[in-house]
């Protein structure tokens, strides 16, 4: 019966807060508390959500409402403060900044760089196991399930790159003959935006030009260039993003309460990071799916787990079955992100095409039975102490307080009431869901038993019975406060390392479940002994292999074992990846699929060759990347020869580069680098630009906004767009108009489209209208010289000088404005500027 | 400076890129007739899960057994369900067909005979967020299409200058979902739904910048054109960016048409006054409806108007006597004046109207006065192009508790409504993930009965 205070409090009740800006970390924290009676109380004490058998039910799961931390800590009171409060004045220390988060995370990860290499060292590894390869090899088996084949390069006469020399033998069959090279200036603009999503400033064409041009030095030239771009930190921020669409990231839950994570991002500083420090990609998967039992104290590795973490989530009165979507959704975003298969088809039968049966599915699902969501302090290093304990007395003395506040309130409230003293008296003993009178009373009563934010008054005094305790509190918490340091980032994460069986559920049905499965790995990539239950168990470093527990750490370690585990198809899957970023198509063209449906790969070679390189290399991705962007067949021009729409109309033997858009982040993000606005702060709490009013919807109960509606346009939004929050309820219109995905599903390409509501956007948004403006002023701040504006907005945007002929139209529209109307030419200037960034040249590299 | 004239003439409806083209490939819309009595759809999209026992399907047996505890395994969201509570409307039987409709739905009750009543829908969620998903999309999952950007996917659009799939949300709210809800999923973005409101803008960035003159723009938009032309004559064969500039000309177009569209200022009193839109408790629902009858006019393939939001809903845990007959008061006119105008413009036929929420309530109460989500039996109904008038399918227990008779499931309405729009939805797919999507996935069957 507890329902009724639930209905009474989350549908009539409304928000004290008016328009909502984000929560903050320090709101988050107030976002779940159990009080007295067992109710779950939503955010800011306004709303009860939950019972309490729900509360724990989810706890046993170790997801809390909103995927939070278990603790909580601090009365409502400061609702009201600002919302980056300077950390030192009313000194929160478990509530840091953003800023003071960014700079933390910024730390963390510095270091972690530095301990890098000694940590792959003491990454605990399985005992050397027989290295018999897996499942006979037989004619009719699928090319993807084999080992890595050993290919030899082709002997092309006039190709010295491996790359050129597998594409020229196949391309020859087309009759084609490959593009020539593109010219430098378009080369480098390439290279630029493929390695780090950002065209290339003026200087660096300058200094790279000349050497660039045809000459015995120029590839060693282009060598040192790609080197300096794969330095850069954009490189990570750039490439960071592919792997996010995979992993569905996002930083809310979705579904119905669409509650924000405000602990999300230190995954996506993981893969930021991860990329721009070439951790090997064996590790780079390993720590996604195990990475908190491989190396808990290591910062990255925690943080790592995000990925499993990132899945959708419902809050919201969550369902038995539930908890298997979200596992279904973890297994399937594996299978397709990391295998290219379509495990998740078999949640209901085994699936139609590929070897893979119901069972199989469930032997994955008990790998993660036991994993669930949890937030965890990063730690600074390794040695650093674990702030969880440190902040322990204090939560705890908080925690007593408030029990305390909550008394008071609740005794005023009911003292208050035109009840007789003996309804009073039974509203004051605990709740009893079977007790009807009171459940009436309750009813009546107005949610009495509710503290509200409000309700947490400064000069709030104890009840009678509670002044020696509350006296106590007070100066204790003070202190406490004032010692502890500021708390670092956390991390939405996963924890649970028990080897827990699950049940066959045929049909996908909850109700189903009969057979009891332990953990098991795909049988189409095991060997013929590590079929049956227990076999897991081989991948287990030496340490937990008496306990059987750890069926995460055994699936990293099959997952990336080339010999005999799935580690063939891993690299194969990520390689295809990489190489569909730069051409456009992979070889293999659906790049989540690698099942018995797929064509047969365009390269087949190559794709093994490349495959083997990315091994052979120590899994290094930017050995993959330099691989890539030194061939010809990456620098040849983007020219569409007639014969070309014939022979090779969807490039699939890449007989030219492909003239592609600028993803949605790509382009916002030039944007912002040619206005000189880019902001290149790394790492940290979510950002949240402004968007149109009329694209921010209000959540339920809350009647709040969901995405903040003061924030305005300068520096602290200007940054990456990696870095703004992915709400799932309420994405970035700009941003998904140009094809961003919403975190719903994996996503293995964007499929780039083109609408006219797209255009309108570009057309009227007013992100583009006051950036262009800001670019007009610039540049007639700077020069009063109309060609020395138009050639620097030239320069930077396109990275070369407007023709005459262009220059001529130009004025010829200046000319035509002015005699229009009454315009500034510095006006004019910004229309035009904003046209130049909504052609063709400007959206399309080529 | 850029004419009307030329923007016209530039026109062209070419979507899709070589980029994606082998994708398109391995995906099929092959086998669709088009040919179906149905051009567009109107979905009206109850929001929160209105009663159909209180509506639509009358359960006298609640008369016997309200206050008392209910004799069987109830399943509902909330743990504790009250006592049986009898419906608080009263129900008459209308029309030739003699359906039953209660007394909240005087006007519409008087198109029973054009209608036809599902009484046996089921949903696979009890929650809204994932029901919303599973009536919508077919999944209880997120990222999945909207049958919306099924049914573009597979017919285009018959207007270049409006999107072929729009979607309106209440002025109270939109649901708790957002605007992803009807989203294209793993479809290109192009099929996804547009959002629209009776406000200034009513498409997300539909308006010019308050710093441009509308000279000034259409200067802008010219240049843009001709720096395009030049750029691809650098670029020469590359049919995207050809796209990409139509593109830009059509959206300089919508800037007109959606207004046009939207500008209610045209119609006679005569059109107001059937949607009620003189009279404010329908002003805003009646409003969007009229407008969904002008987007049908202009060849809008599918049109779905939200009914509440998060905000204020159909979902009435408590006060539902207060707030269902508020909102259906809200609701009432307008759909009757809809039904009404789209028959006398002979717009019915070609039509397909539908009625429903993300499910039904329990006839159980809770906080006295409320019901709980049931997901297992509830009504939708259909009207308009290629339905048969005046009938009713399935039946749920004598308590409206679960689907007994003919259950029908989000997958066979889907069916139904891509069938009415003359596509078979096990045809339509779309490789994602390793499979030929569709919005079916094997599971939907027409629900014949209700076809005309």
């Amino acid at each position: 019966m507890r329902f009724l205070l639930f209905l009474t409090a989350a549908f009539t009740c409304l928000g004290t807060w008016g328009a909502l800006h984000r929560y903050t970390t320090a709101e988050i924290h107030r976002l779940v508390r159990v009080d007295g009676e067992g109710n779950v109380w939503d955010a800011r004490e306004r709303t009860c959500v939950d019972t309490v058998s729900a509360f724990f039910r989810n706890r046993d799961q170790g997801e809390l409402l909103g995927g939070q931390s278990e603790w909580l800590v601090s009365p409502a009171a400061d609702d009201d403060s600002p919302r980056q409060a300077a950390p030192s004045s009313g000194r929160e220390p478990l509530f840091p900044s953003d800023e003071h988060l960014r700079r933390h995370m910024q730390r963390i990860l510095d270091a972690a760089a530095a301990e890098l290499r000694d940590v792959l060292q003491d990454q605990p590894q399985p005992a050397s196991t027989s290295r018999e390869r897996r499942h006979p090899v037989s004619e009719e088996a699928h090319w993807a399930f084999l080992p890595l084949r050993q290919v030899s390069i082709p002997n092309e006469p006039f190709a010295w790159h491996p790359i050129d020399r597998f594409i020229r033998q196949r391309l020859k069959d087309t009759g084609l003959a490959p593009n020539p090279p593109a010219p430098v200036v378009t080369r480098m603009r390439r290279l630029s935006y493929d390695l780090r999503g950002l065209p290339p400033n003026a200087e660096t064409i300058e200094a790279w030009q000349h050497r660039l041009e045809e000459g015995p030095e120029a590839p060693q030239a282009w060598a040192e260039l790609v080197d300096n771009y794969l330095q850069d930190p954009a490189f990570g921020e750039h490439w960071a993003r592919l792997w996010l669409d995979l992993a569905r990231y996002a930083d809310s839950d979705g579904y119905e309460l669409d509650e924000f994570r405000p602990h999300a991002y230190p995954y996506r500083d993981f893969v930021i990071w991860a990329f721009n420090h070439d951790l090997p990609y064996d590790r780079f998967v390993q720590w996604q799916i195990a990475g908190d039992e491989l190396l808990p104290d290591f910062a990255p590795a925690v943080a790592a787990t995000g990925f499993l973490a990132a899945a959708p989530h419902n809050t919201f009165m969550p369902q038995p079955v539930e908890r298997y979507d979200e596992l279904h959704d973890q297994i399937d975003t594996i299978g397709q992100a990391l295998l290219g298969l379509s495990i998740g088809c078999a949640r209901c039968h085994d699936h139609f095409y590929d070897p893979i049966s119901i069972e199989d599915y469930y032997g994955l699902v008990a790998v993660f039975e036991s994993a669930t969501r949890t937030t965890r302090f990063l730690r600074a290093e390794q040695s650093a102490p674990d702030y969880a304990a440190l902040a322990q007395p204090l939560i705890d003395a908080e925690e007593a307080l408030h029990e305390l506040q909550v008394a008071r309130i609740r005794a005023d409230k009911i003292a208050r009431l035109d009840f007789t003293p003996q309804e009073k008296e039974l509203l004051l003993q605990p709740v009893d869901p079977h007790n009807l009178r009171q459940q009436e009373l309750l009813a009546r009563c107005g949610g009495c038993l509710r503290a509200d934010a409000a309700d947490f008054e400064p000069d709030l005094r104890p009840l009678p019975e509670h002044e020696d305790q509350w006296a106590e509190l007070t100066p204790r918490i003070a202190n406490l406060k004032a010692t502890l340091p500021m708390a670092p980032p956390q991390v939405l994460s996963i924890q649970g390392s028990e080897a827990r069986p699950t049940t066959l559920q045929r049909g996908g049905k909850l109700e189903n479940g009969d057979t009891l499965l332990g953990p098991q790995f795909l049988p189409i990539l095991l060997p013929a002994d590590a079929h049956g239950s227990g076999g897991w168990r081989r991948w287990l470093p030496p340490v937990w292999q008496s306990a059987a527990s750890h069926p995460r750490t055994a699936m990293a370690y099959w997952i990336t074992d080339v010999e005999s585990g799935a580690g063939a198809l891993v690299a194969r899957v990520i390689v295809n990846r990489l190489w569909q970023q730069y051409f456009g198509t992979g070889f293999v063209s659906d790049s989540n699929d690698f099942g018995f449906r797929s064509a047969v790969p365009s390269h087949p070679d190559l794709l093994e060759w490349l495959a083997g390189e990315l091994v052979r290399s120590g899994w290094s991705l930017k050995h993959l990347h330099r691989l890539i962007v030194t061939s010809e067949t990456y620098q040849q021009s983007s020219r569409l020869q007639p014969e070309h729409l014939v022979q090779d109309p969807c490039n699939q033997w890449f007989s030219r580069y492909p003239i592609k858009r600028l993803s949605a982040e790509m382009y916002r993000d030039s944007v912002l680098w040619v206005t000189g606005n880019l902001n290149s702060e790394m790492y940290g709490p979510s950002i949240f630009p402004p968007i149109p009013l009329e694209a921010i919807y209000t959540d339920d109960y809350e009647l709040d906004a969901k995405w903040p509606t003061d924030v305005e346009e300068g520096p602290a939004v200007w940054r990456r767009s990696i870095y703004i929050a992915l709400r799932r309820s309420n994405t970035v219109p700009l941003l998904t108009l140009l094809d961003a995905p919403d975190g719903g599903k994996c996503r293995g390409r964007r499929i780039p489209t083109t609408t006219p509501v797209q255009m309108l956007a570009l057309m009227n948004s007013p992100f583009l209208v006051d950036q262009a403006a800001r670019m007009a002023e610039q540049l007639s701040e700077t020069s009063l010289d109309l060609e020395v504006q138009i050639q620097t907005m030239y320069r930077r945007m396109f990275q070369r000088r407007a023709s005459d002929e262009e220059l001529s139209l130009l004025y010829g529209t200046i000319v035509q404005r002015r005699q229009q109307e009454d315009v500034y030419d510095s006006e004019v200037l910004a229309e035009i500027c904003h046209a130049l960034m909504i052609s063709n040249e400007f959206l399309y590299i080529d | 400076m850029i004419s009307r004239r030329d923007f016209l003439t530039h026109s062209s409806a070419g979507l899709g890129g070589l980029a994606w083209s082998t994708l398109m490939a391995q995906s099929s819309r092959g086998a669709i007739a088009a040919h179906g009595p149905a051009k567009s759809v109107i979905w009206l999209f109850m929001n929160g899960g209105p009663s159909h026992i209180d509506l639509f399907d009358p359960k006298p047996e609640l008369e016997r057994w309200d206050g008392k505890l209910f004799p069987g395994d109830v399943d509902t969201l909330f743990p504790f369900p009250g006592p049986v509570m009898k419906s608080p409307f009263r129900f008459r039987q209308h029309g030739d067909s003699g359906a039953w409709v209660s007394e909240l739905f005087p006007h519409l009750a008087r198109h029973v005979d054009d209608i036809a009543f599902i009484r046996s829908c089921t949903t696979e969620a009890k929650n809204h967020g994932a029901a919303l998903y599973n009536i919508n999309t077919g999944s209880v999952l997120m990222g999945a299409p909207h049958v919306g950007a099924w049914a573009t996917y597979g017919l285009g659009t018959e207007n270049d200058d409006l999107p072929g799939f729009i979607a309106m949300f209440d002025h109270r709210s939109c649901p708790e979902t957002g605007v992803q809800l009807w989203g294209s999923g793993f479809l290109p973005g192009q099929y996804g739904g547009v959002t629209l409101r009776p406000a200034d803008p009513p498409v997300l960035y539909s308006r010019r910048p308050d710093r441009y003159s509308p000279a000034g723009q259409a200067v802008q938009i010219d240049l843009v054109r001709q720096l395009n032309d030049r750029h691809a004559q650098r670029l020469p064969n590359c049919e995207e960016l050809h796209q990409r500039s139509r593109a830009l000309e059509r959206a300089f177009r919508m800037q007109v048409s959606i207004p046009e569209l939207t500008n209610i200022q045209q119609e006679d009193a005569a059109s107001r006054r059937l949607y009620g839109i003189d009279d404010p408790p329908c002003r805003y629902f009646g409003t969007q409806l009229l407008m969904a009858r002008r987007m049908v006019e202009r060849g809008v393939r599918f049109i779905q108007i939200y009914h509440g939001g998060a905000v204020r809903n159909w979902d009435q845990h408590s006060r539902l006597r207060q707030e269902h007959a508020a909102l259906s008061y809200e609701t009432d006119r307008p759909i009757a004046g809809l039904l009404q105008d789209l028959k006398q413009r002979g717009l019915l036929d070609s039509t397909l109207v539908v009625w429903g929420g993300e499910f039904g309530r329990t006839p159980t109460s809770q906080d006295f006065d409320g019901r709980d989500h049931n997901p297992h039996g509830f009504t939708m109904w259909m009207a308009g192009g290629g339905i048969r008038g005046g009938t009713a399918v399935g039946a749920t227990d004598e308590f409206g508790c679960r689907a007994v008779e003919r259950p029908v499931t989000v997958h066979d309405v889907h069916a139904t409504i891509l069938n009415r729009l003359g596509i078979d939805a096990e045809q339509l797919s779309f490789r994602f993930g390793g499979r030929d999507q569709t919005l079916t996935n094997g599971l939907g069957k027409t629900i014949g009965e209700v076809l005309s």
